[in-house]
Order: C-alpha cells, then structure tokens, then sequence
C-alpha cells in the first residue's frame, strides 16, 4: 500500500515537472509561432527590429557559440587529459578542480565585466564577435575541464594497463584508449557548455555589443538571440517578434542537442 | 635451487629482488623459463606469483614505489638494463589479465590496436594480421562476419580469447597470463587450455593460475611460489607426482592454506 502511494507521489512530481516544461514551451510556440515565417529567418531586422527578421543575430549567435567552443574545447580537453592523466596523484588537479568548481559558479555578469575590461577596453578589441567569444570560452571553459576531467577518470584503469603491456605509450594509451571511451561524457560536457553559452545574454551584451548589422569581421560588434530578444521584449519595441525569437533559439538548441546526439551514436553507440 | 639442463631457457632470472613501499615482496628469485613451453606459477594468494610475473615484462614499473634489483634475461638481453625500450620489451612479451579487458570499440579494432601502436598502418596488411591473430585463438569462425560489431557483444570467454589475440597480433616471443580463466566459465577455461597448447608450439608461455588442477592439466613445467620465495620448480608431472619439498606436497594436496 504506501509502495502504492509512494509511486503515485513519484509519479505526481514527475507530471508536474512535464507540465511545467510543456507549459512554457508551448507558451512560447504559441506566441512566437505565428510570427516565424522563412523571410524573418533570413532578412535583417528593419525599425530596431519591430519588423523584418532575425538573421544578423542567427549569425551573430552561431559565430560566438561556435568561436568560443573552439577556443574552449581543446583547451578544456586538453587540460583534463592532463590533470587526470600525468598528475593524477599531486596536488595540482585539487588546485584546479577547486578553481573550476569556483568559476563555475561565478554569474555570468562577472565574465561579462571581465570580459568588458580586459577585452574589450585593455586590449583594445572593441565590442566585438572576439570580444564576446572569448569572454564566453572563458565562460564556458570551467564546464568542460570539469565534466571532461569526471569521464577521463571513469575510464577502467585496466584499459590503461592493457594498453600499456600492448606496448603504448602513455600519449598513445591516451588516444587511443582513454579519449574514445571518455568520449560519451566528455560530449556530454561539451553540450553543457554549448547550452550554457548560447543562451548567455549577460555576458555577450557587455562584450559583443548589440549591432544589428551583420558582422563582416571578427572585430565587428554583433548581437545574438537572447540579447535580441532580451532588447525586443525590454525596450517593448515588439513582443511578437521577441516570441518568435525565442522560439527559434528553442529550435537551435534543440537542433543542436540532436545533432549531437547523432553524431555520439554514430562514433560510440551505433556498434553495441 | 639447481634446475635440470634439459631444457633450452627463454627467460633467465637472476637474484632478482622486488620491493614495493616497505614489504620485501619478491626475494632473491632464480629462475629459468623453457622456450616453447607452458610455464605455471603456482601458490597461495599473496605469494608474490603475480608479481614476479609482472616482473618479465616491467609492467611492476607503472606502479609507484617500487624498487626492483637483479637481472631477467629474454634471450640475451637484459630487460632491466638503462637502454632498454620498454615499449619493445612489452611487444615482444606480451601479457594478459585476470579479468577480461576488450575496449569498447569494434572487434577489427581491439586487435588492430596492437600493431598499429608499434607502426603497422597499411590496411591490408592489418587485415591479414587481425584474421590470422582471430585464427590462432580459434574465435576466427565466430567472428568473422561481424568483425566491425563492438567487441563488448562478446562472452566473456570470446573476450579473453580476444584479449589473447590482440596481445598475438604484436608477434611477441614470451605471452604472459595472469590467471586468465578465473573470470571464465568451464567450457570458456577448457578452450582457453586448448589454445594455450596450440600457442606454446610458437611461443614461450607463462601462466599465473591458483587452480592446481588447471596447472597439473595445462603446464609442462611448474614453479611454486611461497612467501615471495622460489620452492621448487620442475617439469610438472614430477611436481605433482613426486615433490621433493614438503611444502611443495602439503599444497598441492591441499594441506596448506
């Protein structure tokens, strides 16, 4: 009987918890789909954004996302194969492990406002799509060191043991043992952290600007999907357009996790 | 202790001394290993077996505080001497473990992994590799038609069988074996006995087992261990029919430990 009652209890929160996400996704489907048509994903935004599309900020997002991941994920990577794999009984991946933890904790203004100092006023690069993803692959990079350096250590140490008796050397052991099986946490890292930085508004409004033109260099201030949305829906300049911005954020993450997803499969999952 | 020169030696240990932090666990070992035979190392847990096995191919190095004196002969070479490529040492005596250790990738690659670590890269030349490396553990027939499926579909005994193959593929003189049937089934055990063998024809073999039946079945010659100290080691009917140590007797009769 309470077996029963508890499983009904479980079961209870679960449905609230998918009530809640169905909720606001389909308020925001509601709202922003009327308004999302293929000439607002592909034209520039007219009146500050009251009509025309979204394109520049679909480009702005995906440049910084992406720059900023491929600063961050070698590094991040890089770091964790280090800490787990040369230094492993040392003090130095405690430092470090307590330092990530901190980071990545910190709000994201706190890297905006680093960002905004050292970037874009010390070394002088302006509010620009460099500024913006620096600031977020520092962001991002606590993130991946940490989750990284959580699926390196999973790793059997049998693994490494067979592979050194096979001959290997450690460089070796490492890729070609080590990082294909830390390979699942390790995306799922890196998913966290895309995840994290295109949705950052905080830290992108402070060091990437809020231009609505199209960014034809890296120097070029930009704005993303969140910043747009966050200037249409604040500034009320059009909320239906705000909406629809939103959505389509929904979209590209939801685009990307897929696409993930996909690819994991195709490399680790599809042979079991 | 005096060994019979009947034999010609792979594997000669001279004086060798193991100590890991403050325990003195492998003392004063003299041995030598025939070639082309199977060699078993016998004795109670903790008797320093495993570990001198780990000794033939330095895997003793990876660990921390250990401190290792005395010389192991492969052939002429003496594999603790300073200008020894430890890599090379490992591909020319390869081991097995206990348990079986198949990466999580296809069954091609977990063989591939091999030869590829020492150079080889050309495709077919890998191919011909992994299919006679497969043949020689007998799991050819079983796995030839999903060779590219992950190697974690396999029995546990089709994965030692496996690990058995990857550690051929490197061609190596000496295979080690540190009790690789006390993870398997009867059946799974049986045909690992039945490779190891066919393998010794090729190879020089050095199995750890703590099954005395699987030593009295599988071995040519075996060596009983004892508190980090050689007993006695001689061709294997005439340690299980007539010891010469009364030790030796009690624990293969079962009267110690």
């Amino acid at each position: 009987m309470t077996d029963r009652r508890v499983t009904l209890l479980f079961a209870g929160i679960t449905g609230l918890t998918i009530v809640v996400l169905v909720f606001i996704i389909g308020y925001i489907m509601v709202n922003g789909l009327p308004g999302l048509t293929l000439s607002f994903l592909l034209e520039s935004p007219r009146e500050m954004g009251r009509t025309g599309g979204i394109f520049p900020a679909i480009v702005g997002t995906v440049l910084l996302t992406g720059i900023a991941l491929f600063i961050a994920a070698p590094v991040g990577i890089l770091t964790a194969v280090y800490l787990t794999e040369y230094t492993r009984d040392t003090w130095l991946p405690k430092v470090v492990r307590f330092g990530t933890e901190s980071l990545a904790g910190i709000p994201s203004i706190i890297f905006g406002l680093f960002g905004f100092l050292f970037f874009v006023i010390y070394l002088d690069l302006g509010w620009s799509v460099l500024s913006g993803a620096l600031t977020l692959s520092a962001m991002i990079l606590p993130t991946i060191v940490r989750t990284s350096e959580e699926a390196i250590r999973a790793v059997p140490d049998a693994y490494r043991e067979v592979s050194l008796a096979l001959g290997s050397t450690r460089w070796q052991t490492v890729t070609s043992v080590v990082l294909p099986s830390a390979k699942p946490g390790i995306m799922t890292g890196v998913m966290l952290a895309i995840g994290r930085a295109i949705g950052e508004t905080a830290a992108v409004i402070f060091t990437a600007g809020s231009s609505l033109r199209l960014p034809r260099t890296l120097l070029d201030s930009t704005r993303t999907l969140p910043v747009h949305f966050y200037i249409l829906a604040r500034e009320g300049i059009s909320l239906e357009n705000a909406y629809s911005t939103a959505f389509v954020l929904i979209l590209l993450i939801l685009a990307i996790n897929i696409a993930a997803h996909t690819i994991m499969n195709r490399l680790t999952g599809k042979e079991r | 202790m005096e060994q019979k020169d009947s034999y010609n030696y792979k594997i000669r240990v001279d004086n060798l001394n193991l100590h890991f932090a403050a325990n003195h666990v492998l003392k004063g070992i003299n041995l030598n290993i025939p070639e082309n035979l199977i060699t078993a190392l016998i004795g109670p847990s903790g008797c320093g077996k495993s570990t001198l096995l780990k000794c033939l191919n330095r895997m003793n190095d990876i660990l921390p505080d250990v401190r290792i004196k005395g010389r192991v002969l492969l052939g002429d070479e003496d594999i603790y001497a300073d200008d020894v490529d430890v890599t090379n040492l490992r591909k020319k005596v390869g081991m097995v473990f206990q348990r079986p250790v198949a990466f999580p990738i296809s069954i091609y690659e977990n063989v591939a992994s091999a030869p590829r670590v020492h150079g080889v890269s050309h495709k077919g030349t890998l191919d011909n590799i992994v299919a006679s490396s497969l043949a020689k553990v007998g799991l050819w027939d079983e796995v030839a038609d999903k060779l590219h499926k992950s190697a974690l579909t396999l029995s546990l005994g089709q994965q030692q069988q496996l690990c058995i193959a990857r550690v051929i593929a490197s061609e190596p003189e000496v295979i080690l074996l540190d009790e690789p049937c006390s993870a398997l089934d009867p059946i799974s055990t049986m045909k690992i006995e039945e490779r190891m063998r066919q393998l010794a024809k090729n190879y020089t073999v050095v199995i750890v087992t703590h099954s005395m039946q699987q030593a009295a079945r599988a071995s040519d010659y075996t060596v009983f261990m004892l508190s980090g100290e050689i007993i006695e080691a001689c061709p294997t009917g005439e340690m299980f029919t007539s010891p010469k140590d009364s030790r030796t007797e009690n624990y293969i009769t079962g009267r110690l430990f």
